[in-house]
């Protein structure tokens, strides 16, 4: 009796991690058995991590310092905050091409309200906090726009983010003039340049937005329908779920961390860009992927798609310290990716 | 069924080996060079490069190279990533002059020695800036204009056409500067100026509209040879593109000494060019790098002469970041297009 209770209450603590597939198979009666199989491919994304790292620290002395390790976290943190929200759209079985213009708006328009002294900023040298409650607000009516049309208006998700991922990018050079705006205000400074302790401030946002967004998909009611509506999207509708809604706030999320990731990346660079972002799409797309999220929607964990993004910087990095020539990071770059979904594949495969 | 699974399981281990075994090798210690490249896909760019490589392959020093893909961003991360690494001193071409200011200063706390090329950043501390004179660019594009215009009219006077870079740049600022000084010397010579923000299809269309406005047109003068690649094949789509000493030839000058461009001046198709020293740049900012490592200061004003090297006389000036070399360009019209100094000549890999 009292050793079912403890499998049960494990189970549920399991379940909190977002192992979906166990408590399906629960019921089979080698549960040891299953936990073993579901933790080597559920996160299997953490065993090919921990691989990497243990593979360049013994190339090189220099990867496994500390300082190198909070490099890696913190060139992980923009992308990772991005990634999130790609993921949740994702999930939700459609797609975001938006969010790397979405970025680089965020920035560019943190940077128009608050930078002074230059004739392509506004000139109100709005204080930090109203200028981030604008711009994330700005990231959400993104998203609803994209929702929208995506969902209740039926457009393509694909050719509608693809344009908004040019008119966006278009804003961006009308709010900057195509020039850098530069020097914020010291606090805003801290978000993407400070740090608390040893750990950088973006870093710490990101894990504190994973451990929220986490939360949102696994033990709130939006976030099961996300996945049910990403599944089977019809069974959803069955079940009296309203789909239009649920796409609509998928993609409002995806444009509010992209909004909070322009805004970290303004503030990492202290500067903001007309071209800041582009091609983060692509690189949030590849990185959720890498972290076992579903092409096809409704299926995978939020927190793998960390261990995807640290996949990819680390390798960056490790590249840069091994001094791999420029001319092939690209190259293996691509093939790495190529690796990652072909494993995943053949995970599938094996489940 | 078994034997299948185990296949896979296979394929699964084989793929996380395959996915690290592309990684390099380790270094010994001798002075390495983290060199921070923009871009690797734009030409230029690859000969900066190579002048910087080639130099420290012969001082004997180690050489990394990172490809920030034109994202400032990404810059930052790998010039973070050699700092990590260990380098003794950092030269790059900064994606954009605000932004990588945080690198700078990041290096600077480090105590590493930074040298940019080609641009200087907002702030920070800089060993050195080394950058081609874009005012002497300007200079002499303006005097190989009016002595073409001198040729065809005994005197100096006509029209030409101005065609500016991107009007907030520095770059284009000095490079318009540099020309109309010259063409100020002579009120006979009409300059209409239009900004393309370096595209070449803008280049392209302002060269028709203008044609179509004053088919007179004597002269074409643009801030750089990728406005220029526009400009030609605009040109002979309007039948208006006459070679050197055809009746109708409009006269066509540039800066920066691209291979298109050389290819154009061997064919008579453009008059001449003003080659940047991009083969150079990377050598003077080693050979200066190597100075400082024996404990010799930089100078901060004055002139730098080597006999012989294209891009001497320099002359150097002291900015908020601290001393900025301008290293002189040359007039490359058909007496010259060959010499292989020129890194529009360069071999290809």
């Amino acid at each position: 009796m009292e050793n079912k209770l403890n499998s049960e209450s494990f189970l549920e603590k399991i379940n909190l991690f977002g192992l979906k597939s166990l408590v399906i198979s629960g019921a089979k009666k080698d549960k040891l058995k299953n936990v073993v199989r579901i933790i080597v491919l559920d996160y299997s994304i953490w065993i090919i991590l921990f691989g990497i790292v243990m593979i360049l620290s013994s190339l090189t002395s220099r990867f496994l310092t500390t300082v190198n390790l909070m490099n890696i976290l913190l060139h992980s943190s923009i992308l990772g905050v991005v990634v999130i929200g790609e993921s949740i759209c994702l999930l939700s079985g459609k797609f975001d091409l938006s969010v790397g213009s979405t970025v680089g708006l965020s920035g560019a328009l943190a940077a128009w309200l608050m930078v002074t002294g230059q004739p392509a900023a506004s000139g109100w040298a709005l204080h930090p906090i109203p200028a981030i409650l604008i711009v994330l607000l700005v990231g959400i009516g993104i998203g609803l726009f994209n929702g929208f049309f995506i969902a209740k208006v039926g457009m393509n998700p694909l050719l509608t983010t693809l344009a908004s991922m040019i008119f966006l990018r278009g804003m961006a050079l009308i709010v900057t003039s195509g020039e850098s705006l530069y020097n914020f205000p010291p606090s805003y400074q801290f978000l993407g340049g400070g740090t608390i302790g040893p750990v950088p401030t973006a870093v710490v946002i990101m894990l504190a937005l994973y451990i929220i967004f986490h939360f949102i998909l696994n033990c709130k009611k939006i976030g099961r329908h996300i996945y049910i509506v990403g599944g089977n999207p019809e069974a959803a509708r069955a079940c009296g779920i309203s789909v239009e809604k649920v796409v609509m706030l998928a993609f409002m999320m995806s444009g509010f961390l992209a909004a909070v990731g322009g805004i970290l990346l303004s503030s990492r660079l202290n500067s903001a860009q007309t071209i800041s972002g582009s091609g983060m799409e692509l690189d949030a797309i590849a990185a959720s992927v890498i972290g076992g999220i579903s092409l096809q929607g409704g299926r995978g964990i939020l927190l793998n798609t960390i261990a995807g993004v640290l996949v990819i910087e680390s390798i960056r990095t490790g590249l840069v310290l091994l001094d791999v020539p420029a001319f092939w990071i690209r190259c293996t770059m691509g093939f790495v990716i190529f690796l990652a979904i072909l494993m995943d594949t053949l995970k599938v495969k094996l489940k | 069924m078994r034997r299948g699974r185990l296949f896979l399981i296979g394929i699964l281990i084989l793929t996380t080996i395959l996915m690290v075994s592309s990684l390099g090798v380790c270094a010994k210690k001798t002075i390495r060079i983290g060199y921070a490249a923009p871009s690797l896909m734009d030409e230029g760019q690859v000969a900066i490069r190579e002048g910087a490589y080639v130099t420290a392959k012969k001082f004997g020093w180690a050489f990394t190279t990172t490809d920030a893909e034109r994202d400032a961003s990404k810059q930052i991360n790998q010039i973070e990533s050699l700092l990590a690494r260990g380098i003794d001193a950092l030269v790059f071409v900064p994606v954009d002059s605000a932004a990588l200011t945080v690198s700078v200063e990041k290096a600077n706390k480090l105590g590493i020695p930074v040298i940019t090329i080609d641009r200087k950043t907002t702030g920070g501390k800089l060993l050195l800036t080394v950058q081609s004179d874009n005012y002497l660019a300007g200079k002499q594009a303006g005097e190989y204009m009016v002595k073409l215009l001198k040729r065809k009219y005994g005197e100096p006077k006509g029209l030409v056409l101005e065609l500016q870079g991107a009007l907030g740049t520095n770059v284009a600022q000095l490079r318009g500067k540099g020309f109309n000084d010259v063409m100020a010397k002579y009120p006979n010579i009409k300059v209409i100026s239009k900004p393309t923000n370096w595209y070449p299809d803008k280049g392209a269309a302002i060269t028709e509209d203008i044609l179509t406005a004053h088919p007179e047109l004597d002269g074409i003068y643009w801030h750089s040879d990728c406005i220029g690649a526009g400009v030609v094949p605009a040109l002979e789509r309007l039948g208006k593109l006459k070679l050197i000493g055809e009746p109708g030839h409009i006269f066509l000058v540039g800066i920066d000494g691209t291979r298109v461009m050389l290819g154009y001046i061997r064919e008579k198709k453009v008059d001449a060019t003003m080659s940047q020293p991009l083969l150079d740049h990377g050598k003077v900012a080693l050979e200066f790098l190597r100075a400082h490592f024996q404990g010799e200061a930089i100078p901060t004003s004055g002139l730098v002469i080597e006999p012989g090297a294209l891009w001497s006389p320099a002359h150097i000036q002291m900015v908020n970041t601290g001393p900025l070399i301008n290293l002189a360009t040359t007039p490359v019209d058909l007496t010259n297009v060959d010499d292989p100094r020129l890194w529009g000549n360069m071999k290809k890999k």
